[in-house]
């Protein structure tokens, strides 16, 4: 527990209209500039000072952030735009169910008012909840700097525990995902029901055609120091027949997976208040298996 | 509403008075169900002594027998003539007028045991309510995961004063009971609590509760308080997680012997 009780130490607050003015701001600040957008984590990690930011760069008035847009079967989400907005647009619901599985369980309707999905991912917390989904929905992370714009796939984007591929002068400007016609399944796993942080959580996405499993992608979060996408398993999946044995297989990779990332992992829960590492791992091999026989058997028809 | 009752009088036309104790004397501690036992025979005891005497001004009013006199709603009649009713407030501005004062005191003198030093046994308190819980619960073996699906509440607390209070008493007993069940651990290290916030300390949210069914009560009148009430409290509560702990023995084979039942705890037991 951090010293809540003396005042916060003072910081600018600015609010720019364009991302020039962002990048001007970037540039001249020192290194404790933070730029927020819905500041769920940010405001709490201020109150508990573990972040002390000397100014917060405000991303809700910039224009042109806000948006959901569908164009040649790329879905593409701005960085202000929040979770609440996602949830209620249809091109999501109907290309994208498997970031609406994840928003649903994805805190309180009144943080998710205020709550992006650029935000979560930015905040690169291991248990980020919409990640899980958002790489297996293959999405790609728009980077904008003073010298221009550049894309990076989702997987390259988190690096360690609360640390991103953004340099100092860029901002992410959008999340862009390819739509593509498969069955996906979501599960999220806390120690109760409602309106926690997960133990585990997991996503997949998979494209089956006549029983054989054409493409698989499947990505899990809270298991690893950065969510993770699980390319062993993918691998074994593509090309066979999406029967239990092939997924208790591929599942099997994901425990060994997780198992080297829980050797590397120790410091983020210190005293395993929330979960010990054993269980992690236990429970991405299980949420895995589960999430990967509904993406493969679900035949569209029962999402 | 005990002395509503007594008094005939509509039920917020009673008003309650929060003392300050260090200028009364002591009734002893806040606990254990007391309130309505010690609280409110007390004051079904002052009740009865002004009805006693509300009865006799209101004989002499309507000239009648004390025993005719009855009071319903807020009116004053005589039984053997209803048509003719007087407002309390005509009773009460004729006990002003002839002298009798309206203020009454009541008192109950409870029961204090005290429990063995060495044993923690003895007969306690002035009497004791009972509650249960019925459990029902689904057991992910797969995961470690307990689901409470629905509570049947039933308590023995004497005659149900209040049905609405009681249920509410109830149900916050199995919000208690089913984080104490299940997720309300307290994580130390050398001595220091880790989970010391409400994002690591666990309550149950509205999204973890289970169904609940209408209680059931044995009214198992107890002789010597008012309206033979024992009092709810929290009865329940002692029940809840204990029952949910039963359920899952019951469902699983698995014995539990520690709360909450941690769902990483569980999960481990069962692959042993």
């Amino acid at each position: 527990m951090q010293d809540c009780s003396r005042p916060l130490a003072e910081f600018d607050y600015v609010a720019p209209r364009s991302l020039h003015e962002v990048f001007a701001l970037l540039q001249n600040s020192s290194a404790r500039a933070r730029v927020v957008a819905g500041g769920t984590d940010l405001m709490l990690e201020m109150k508990n000072r573990s972040v002390q930011p000397e100014i917060l760069i405000d991303l809700n008035r910039v224009s042109k952030l806000s948006f959901v847009e569908l164009d040649d079967h790329m879905l593409r989400i701005g960085a202000t735009t929040t979770l609440n907005e996602i949830k209620e647009s249809s091109a999501i619901q109907q290309r994208a169910p498997l970031l609406i599985d994840a928003i649903i369980r994805f805190a309180s309707h009144t943080i998710r008012n205020r709550a992006t999905v650029v935000g979560n991912l930015c905040n690169a917390s291991p248990a980020a909840d919409l990640a899980p989904s958002l790489l297996a929905l293959d999405a790609v992370v728009t980077l904008q700097g003073p010298t221009g714009e550049r894309t990076i796939p989702l997987d390259e984007f988190f690096v360690a525990p609360g640390c991103t591929a953004i340099q100092a002068n860029e901002v992410v400007t959008e999340i862009s995902i390819p739509c593509r016609d498969g069955n996906s399944a979501y599960l999220k796993l806390g120690r109760r029901k409602g309106l926690v942080i997960s133990v585990a959580a997991a996503a997949a996405f998979a494209v089956v055609t006549d029983g054989k499993i054409e493409d698989i992608r499947l990505a899990l979060c809270a298991v690893a120091p950065t969510p993770i996408r699980s390319r062993e398993a993918e691998e074994a999946l593509i090309g066979t027949i999406a029967d239990t044995e092939a997924i208790t297989n591929a599942a099997e990779l994901v425990r060994q997976q997780v198992q080297h990332a829980a050797d590397v992992r120790k410091s983020p829960d210190s005293g395993y208040k929330r979960a010990t590492p054993a269980y992690r791992v236990e429970m991405s091999y299980r949420l895995a298996k589960r999430v990967l026989t509904k993406a493969c058997n679900s035949n569209g028809v029962d999402r | 509403m005990m002395v509503a009752e007594i008094l005939g009088i509509p039920f917020d036309s009673v008003k309650v008075v929060n003392n300050d104790t260090s200028r009364i004397p002591d009734s002893g501690e806040t606990h254990a169900q007391r309130g309505t036992i010690i609280g409110g025979t007390a004051a079904v005891d002052a009740a009865l002594k002004l009805r006693r005497r509300l009865n006799t001004v209101a004989g002499e009013v309507l000239e009648c027998t004390e025993e005719n006199i009855s009071i319903e709603n807020g009116l004053v009649f005589d039984v053997t003539k209803p048509n003719y009713r007087m407002p309390f407030k005509d009773l009460a501005m004729q006990m002003y007028q002839c002298g009798a004062t309206p203020s009454e005191y009541g008192f109950i003198l409870a029961r204090r045991g005290h429990a063995d030093d060495n044993t923690g046994l003895g007969d306690v308190y002035e009497t004791y309510s009972f509650g249960c819980i019925i459990a029902e619960v689904e057991v992910d073996m797969e995961m470690g995961q307990v689901d409470v699906l629905k509570l049947f509440p039933g308590v023995a607390a004497g005659k149900i004063l209040q049905p609405e209070v009681v249920r509410g008493q109830i149900n916050g007993c199995c919000v208690l009971g089913l984080g104490y069940a299940l997720t309300e651990a307290v994580v130390r290290e050398k001595g220091k609590m880790l989970n010391g916030s409400l994002t690591d300390y666990l309550i149950p949210t509205i999204q973890d509760m289970p169904k609940i069914a209408d209680y059931v009560a044995v009214e198992d009148e107890y002789k010597y308080s008012g309206f033979g009430a024992k009092g709810v409290g929290e009865l329940c509560l002692i029940a809840t997680p204990l029952a949910i702990v039963n359920a899952v023995y019951d469902a699983t084979g698995v014995r539990f012997h520690e709360l909450p039942l941690r769902r990483e705890d569980v999960f481990f037991s069962f692959q042993e």
